[in-house]
């Protein structure tokens, strides 16, 4: 197939019927425009037919005089028409391709090797609605959709500066995705963004559909559990970062922004925090931070403090959980676990159903494992009582969720099996393994160590905004920051 | 090691854990009948002694900025893998002890090994970071335990005579004197940023500061008992009590348990920055596991042999490092002096 357009507009339409062969939604038609053959050729439901015709009529109506040659035709339409031309022009066959199936309309006048892209994109969409995810009392209602066009301008709104830029390329060797990179110029280290660049360049996919695939690409710690990209569906959680310094990566198709880099630190903040009150804002802070640790280690130090050392437990408590265990025909340790799975199958099943039955399954499981399994004496009612809470507590910082789960089944081994020397000894694997991450170049523990001033500033703790006014802050003040020589 | 990832702060934090770990897990042999007033007076001799000997070389250091020599290097290694072998069996001792539910000390020394092999793969700089998180959790503990036990204080129960005179020179030779972990300070030092001097004499004075904080109250609250006490940081967490939370020792033993646990993977993960470049560039990755195995075999050694205390011996051999510096520092200056 010859990459460069041909003159012969014949010679253009086999080799597009042989490239869509009988796709249904290709459209192409023959027309005479100021007596010289065309063909108008677009994709039917990526591009609105109505709005073409009605450009094209517009066009020819105004025509006062029969252009002599193609090329006078080709700079008719493309600088004396009303019609919205792209900038670019088709000059070769990868890039017919690209334009179509980007929704605009490609014109081919017969005798040149070049088309006019006309944008008539008309693509059905889910609009821009709230984040299924990032819920806020206050602030922007806005979450992002899955054209990246419209995932751009709503970026593009909220920061009004030439500084903010926005480069696309495409991954993917066969769905050939179309994926942004974002970054303020005057904040983002220029390393950073040189590595990010190289990584980017570097993926070689079959198919991209979520910017979830990017992120091992990104990551240096394949084996860790906690990740160094971030996730938000929120346009302005993306302006904020990008003002820090980060870079947003989205991807056309999904309604989340990955951002490098992320810290352990922000998975406990959100943009609520900003519009609250710095006492309250620093004490939900905290609050999320207890609810992780007793979200991954109340079953485990449980378990651990019910088989190897009892004396721990008040008297009453104490005499509860042996009357449940002994009712019970399953170690505490095995029903902890038992417990904990059926808790994560029972979410697995209410997130993948469909939304009405997702709720039966609820229902049926909270009677079946609350209620029945208690009352037939295979579960007791304390262990229950820890899941429970543990369940909830792990929904309180949902970019975590993933580790939490994992951590909570570990401490539950360690507990069940070795003791409490067992959830001592993992407690100190956790620290060390989050402490040994580097989110390019930069600690992922920071600013909480090392140890920098900003922890009282913007991360423990959340200091007035005019406090925070008086200096900028960058990913560039940050312990540490080494950008580039990662490990 | 990263020369940019690593402050002097964090150098004296992981130095200050490593020793501070003693002061709350007594080796089983540790010097007891002594009053609370005997023992401040010597850690506070002990303090001076040892900021005399080591402050010197750490300003020479500091100047340098370089290497000693291949053979004080593996020298300072084989100082902390023993420590390192000392703190396990200690551990293991002191946990047989807390514990009533008793553990194969096969499955103890593994476990612990386990987690020491993880973080000194990490390197350094991730031992550094993890530092500050395990000294806040420590102090947090630290000052629940002095709260537990304040309603207890009792300003009659300190002795002011000297009393145990038998145990005198044992305890001038063993509370705060020397610890191997002197190194940590010594080695880390060289590739982090900050006044070294300053640190390392804060680090000495806050380890004092806890030793006669923690020695007073054992006193207050036990009085004459307390010098009858193996473990008497541990006898202090069983009796405090805060409101109606009674057993807050469980809590005390956990954290120093990590500390444990942490001191021993600080000195193997300086240990092994110390021998890597003298490993041929191929078994480099593989060090980890022969330093695991020299420990395992070690560790099983010792404790088929009953070896439970090798403090004095590791206190001897660091003072031989520390003055081998100093002298070899200073033959070196006068020598670039002459040129």
């Amino acid at each position: 197939m010859e990459k460069t357009l041909p003159p012969n507009i014949a010679q253009t339409k086999r080799s597009l019927k042989e490239s869509f062969g009988d796709s249904a939604d290709f459209y192409m038609k023959d027309i005479t425009i100021g007596g010289h053959a065309c063909c108008i050729c677009t994709l039917e439901g990526l591009s609105s037919l109505e709005k073409l015709w009605i450009m094209m009529l517009d066009a020819v109506n105004d025509m006062s005089r029969h252009p002599v040659t193609a090329e006078e035709l080709f700079l008719y339409i493309w600088k004396r028409t009303s019609i919205p031309v792209d900038q670019n022009i088709v000059t070769d066959y990868p890039n017919l391709i690209k334009f179509l199936t980007a929704g605009t309309s490609v014109i081919l006048i017969e005798g040149l090797t070049r088309g006019i892209v006309v944008s008539t994109q008309s693509m059905q969409y889910r609009s821009v609605g709230e984040p299924s995810g990032e819920g806020n009392l206050r602030g922007s209602r806005e979450g992002f959709t899955e054209p990246l066009r419209v995932n751009i301008s709503l970026v593009r709104r909220l920061i009004r500066s030439e500084h903010l830029y926005i480069e696309t390329s495409t991954i993917g060797v066969l769905t050939k995705t179309e994926v942004a990179v974002f970054y303020h110029k005057d904040t983002v280290p220029e390393s950073l963004l040189k590595q990010v660049k190289q990584q980017l360049s570097k993926i070689k996919l079959q198919m991209l559909f979520d910017t979830g695939y990017l992120a091992p690409f990104l990551d240096r710690h394949p084996l860790s559990l906690f990740t160094v990209g971030g996730y938000t569906e929120r346009p302005e959680t993306v302006a904020a970062k990008l003002c820090e310094g980060k870079i947003a990566i989205m991807v056309n198709g999904s309604p989340f922004a990955l951002i490098v880099p992320t810290f352990f630190s922000e998975n406990f903040q959100s943009m609520d925090d900003y519009s609250q009150r710095p006492y309250f804002a620093t004490f939900i802070r905290l609050l999320k931070y207890a609810a992780f640790l007793i979200a991954i280690l109340l079953p485990g130090i449980f378990v651990a403090i019910a088989n190897f050392t009892p004396e721990l437990f008040p008297a009453q408590m104490l005499y509860k959980v042996a009357a449940a265990e002994q009712a019970t025909p399953m170690p505490l340790f095995v029903e902890a676990l038992f417990v904990n799975f059926l808790l994560e199958i029972v979410r697995e099943a209410g997130l993948r159903l469909p939304k009405p039955i997702g709720h039966s399954v609820s229902l049926v499981s909270a009677l079946i494992i609350g209620d029945a399994a208690i009352k037939a004496g295979l579960l007791g009612t304390p262990i229950i009582v820890v899941a429970a809470l543990t369940s909830i507590t792990s929904y309180v910082i949902p970019s975590l969720y993933e580790p939490i789960i994992i951590l909570r089944v570990l401490f539950i081994l360690a507990g069940g099996i070795i003791g409490p020397i067992g959830i001592v000894a993992l407690g100190l694997f956790l620290i060390l393994n989050i402490c040994s991450i580097e989110s390019f170049g930069v600690p992922y523990t920071a600013p909480l160590t090392p140890y920098n001033s900003s922890v009282f500033k913007d991360g423990l703790v959340r200091a007035s905004w005019k406090k925070l006014s008086k200096k900028r802050f960058t990913i560039q003040d940050l312990p540490g920051a080494g950008f580039g020589d990662e490990k | 090691m990263r020369t940019d990832k690593i402050s002097v702060k964090q150098v004296a934090f992981i130095t200050y854990i490593a020793m501070i770990v003693e002061v709350f897990i007594k080796p089983s042999q540790a010097v007891s009948s002594l009053s609370a007033k005997s023992m401040v007076v010597f850690a506070i001799l002990d303090a001076v002694f040892t900021l005399l000997i080591c402050l010197p070389v750490v300003k020479l250091l500091d100047k340098w900025q370089t290497t000693t020599s291949c053979a004080l290097e593996l020298f300072a290694a084989a100082i902390l893998l023993l420590a390192a072998v000392d703190s396990i069996i200690q551990t293991e001792g002191y946990y047989r002890f807390v514990s009533d539910k008793k553990m194969p000390a096969v499955l103890l020394i593994a476990i612990v090994l386990a987690i020491v092999a993880y973080g000194a793969t990490q390197g350094i700089e991730a031992v550094a970071r993890a530092s500050l998180v395990v000294l806040v959790i420590f102090c947090c503990t630290f000052f629940l335990l002095i709260a537990a036990n304040i309603s207890q204080f009792k300003i009659t129960n300190l002795q002011f005579e000297f009393t145990g005179r038998e145990n005198w020179a044992k305890a001038l030779f063993g509370s705060l004197s020397f610890p191997p972990e002197i190194i940590i300070f010594l080695v880390a030092q060289r590739v982090a940023k900050g006044e070294k001097a300053k640190a390392f004499s804060k680090t000495i004075l806050t380890l004092l500061g806890t030793y006669i904080v923690l020695a007073v109250s054992t006193e207050m609250v036990l009085g004459s008992f307390a010098s009858l006490q193996s473990q008497p940081a541990h006898t202090l967490a069983r009796i405090g009590s805060l409101s109606v939370f009674t057993r807050l020792d469980a809590v005390h033993v956990s954290v120093w348990l990590l500390l444990a646990i942490f001191k021993i993977t600080t000195n193997v993960a300086v240990a092994l920055t110390l021998i890597k470049p003298y490993v041929p560039p191929k078994y480099k990755d593989k060090l980890i596991y022969g330093l695991i195995a020299a420990l395992s075999v070690l560790c099983f050694g010792c404790y088929m042999c009953h070896i439970t205390n090798m403090k004095t011996l590791l206190r001897c051999a660091t003072v031989i490092f520390v003055l081998s510096i100093y002298v070899i520092k200073k033959v070196r200056a006068n020598k670039d002096a002459k040129v």
